[in-house]
C-alpha cells in the first residue's frame, strides 16, 4: 500500500463508502504517513467549508411556495367520490378505532425507546437554560450511516460504551442551540444515558473552547453535582448527560476521552 | 340548498388543493431543492423556476411516489431531469478545466487554513456543472455515491471519477500557494 493508493481511496474514506478492511489500512498508513494525514485532513476542512458555506447561505422561498401552490392543478378529492353516508359511517369507524387505541395505550404504555422518553431526555439538557429544540428531519438509514462517519470519534465512543455494557437504544439528530447535534441514547440497568456530538471542525469553531461551543458550564454543573460531562476531540464536542450519579458519568467520561481524542 | 355541497344526499363534487402529503413534501424540501438549484444554475430566478417545475412534475406523478421511500432523492431525481432537459450541455457561466493529473501528485499542504464562506462557494462555482452536481450530492446533501448515481442519472464509477476530479480542483483553488508535489513512496 502506497501513498497513490490512499489519495485514490481518500474520497470513499471520507464519505465512509470503503470496507473495513480498507478503512484500516488507510489509518494505519495515515498513522505514518504526515504528507497524506495532512491532504485528508486538508480535504476535510474544505468539504466541512463547503457544507458550511451552503447550508447557511440565507434563502427566501417564502414567494416561491407561494407560486407553486398557486401553480399547482387542483384535483378531484377523495370524499367527493362517495356518498356522505359512506363518508360519515367511515369517519365514525376510524374515530372508534383511534378511541380505542388511545384507551388501550392508556393502560398499556409502550415499552422500550418512544417520544416521551426522548422529550425526558432532551429536558435533561434544556434544565441547564437551553431554547426549545427545533423539529428536525430524521434522515434514513443510509443517510444516518453517513452522517455519523462525518462525526469523527463516534464509532470510538460507541465501542467503547458496548464494552462497558450500555446497551444503544435509539440514534437521531437533534437540534439544541440552533446547531446540530448527532444524540445517541444508551440504557444500563435501568437507567438512560444521552450522548450529544457535535462536528467542531468547523473553520469557524475551530479555535473556540468546548465550553463555549457545547454552551454548557462544566464546572457550574460539577459543583451543582449534575450529571454532565464535556469533552472535546479535534473534530468533535461529546457531552454525556443522564440518570446515572456525576460521579460515575465523570469516569465514564474519562473512559470514553481517550477513544475520542485517539480518532 | 342555494350554494350547499350536499345535494340529494350526494357530496357535490368538488376542487381540492393538494393533500397534506404533498404539502408536507413542499414544506420539507423545497429549501434544500432551491439551495441546490442555486448552486447549479447560479442565477435565483432560474433557480426558482428549476423547483417550481419539479414540483409539478412530482405533483403530476405523485401517484407513483411510494411512501416511506426517500422523497429527499425522489425530487433531487426529478430535478435533475428538469435541469438536464433546460440546459442540455450548456453550461452557464465559465468554469475550469478539469483533469486529472494523476494519481501519483500529493499536493504537499499546510495544515488545514481557514476558509471563508466566500471563497469556497467562489471556488464550487468555477466547477463545471457536472462535478458541482456531484459535490453538492455527496458532500453537502450527503447522499450515498448509490443514491447519487441514481439522482443524477450516471453510471457509479462516473459519480466517483467526479468527485476524485471535483475534490482535487477544490483544493488547488483553495489551498494556499501549494505545488502539486510529486511524490512517492
Amino acid at each position: 500500500m502506497d501513498c497513490n493508493w490512499v489519495i485514490s481511496k481518500m474520497g470513499e474514506y471520507i464519505d465512509g463508502e470503503l470496507g473495513e478492511h480498507d478503512v484500516i489500512d488507510i489509518r494505519s498508513h495515515l498513522q505514518k504517513c504526515g504528507n497524506c494525514s495532512e491532504l485528508v485532513t486538508a480535504q476535510k476542512t474544505i468539504d466541512q467549508s463547503l457544507r458550511t458555506a451552503v447550508l447557511t447561505a440565507p434563502i427566501n422561498s417564502a414567494d416561491l411556495r407561494i407560486r407553486v401552490r398557486n401553480a399547482l392543478p387542483t384535483r378531484k378529492s377523495f370524499l367527493g367520490l362517495v356518498s356522505w353516508k359512506f363518508a360519515s359511517a367511515a369517519i365514525v369507524t376510524v374515530a372508534l378505532v383511534i378511541f380505542g387505541l388511545a384507551a388501550y395505550r392508556h393502560y398499556h404504555p409502550a415499552v422500550g425507546p418512544s417520544d416521551a422518553l426522548y422529550a425526558d431526555l432532551v429536558d435533561d439538557y434544556l434544565d441547564h437554560g437551553r431554547p426549545a429544540p427545533a423539529d428536525i428531519v430524521q434522515p434514513d438509514e443510509n443517510r444516518m450511516k453517513r452522517i455519523m462517519a462525518r462525526y469523527e470519534g463516534v464509532e470510538k465512543v460507541m465501542e467503547s460504551m458496548q464494552q462497558q455494557n450500555y446497551t444503544l437504544i435509539e440514534r437521531r439528530l437533534c437540534s439544541l442551540d440552533k446547531t446540530t447535534f448527532l444524540h445517541l441514547i444508551y440504557t444500563k440497568d435501568g437507567k438512560y444515558l444521552s450522548v450529544f456530538f457535535k462536528r467542531v471542525d468547523n473553520p469557524v469553531l475551530k479555535d473556540t473552547p468546548t465550553e463555549t461551543i457545547a454552551n454548557i458550564s462544566l464546572h457550574e454543573c460539577i459543583e451543582r453535582g449534575q450529571a454532565v460531562a464535556a469533552l472535546q476531540g479535534p473534530h468533535s464536542v461529546l457531552l454525556l448527560i443522564g440518570e446515572f450519579p456525576g460521579r460515575e458519568l465523570r469516569n465514564l467520561a474519562n473512559s470514553t476521552a481517550p477513544s475520542l481524542s485517539a480518532a | 340548498m342555494g350554494d350547499s355541497p350536499v345535494r340529494g344526499g350526494e357530496v357535490k363534487l368538488f376542487e381540492s388543493r393538494p393533500g397534506a402529503e404533498f404539502e408536507a413534501l413542499i414544506d420539507t424540501h423545497m429549501d434544500v431543492l432551491l439551495r441546490s438549484a442555486l448552486r447549479l444554475t447560479r442565477n435565483h430566478e432560474e433557480a426558482e423556476d428549476v423547483v417550481q417545475e419539479t414540483y409539478l412534475r412530482a405533483w403530476k406523478y405523485f401517484h407513483r411516489f411510494e411512501p416511506g421511500t426517500n422523497a429527499r432523492a425522489w425530487l433531487f431525481r426529478i430535478m435533475f431531469n428538469v435541469i438536464n432537459q433546460r440546459y442540455g450541455d450548456r453550461q452557464p457561466g465559465e468554469s475550469v478545466s478539469i483533469e486529472d493529473s494523476g494519481l501519483d501528485q500529493v499536493l504537499a499542504c499546510a495544515p488545514p487554513p481557514s476558509i471563508s464562506t466566500w471563497e469556497v462557494m467562489d471556488a464550487l462555482d468555477k466547477l463545471p456543472t457536472d462535478y458541482r452536481a456531484v459535490m453538492m450530492m455527496v458532500v453537502v446533501e450527503e447522499f450515498s455515491y448509490k443514491e447519487a448515481a441514481e439522482i443524477l442519472d450516471v453510471p457509479l464509477g462516473t459519480v466517483m471519477s467526479r468527485l476524485h476530479r471535483g475534490r482535487q480542483a477544490l483544493r488547488t483553488l483553495l489551498l494556499p500557494k501549494s505545488v502539486a508535489m510529486p511524490r512517492r513512496n
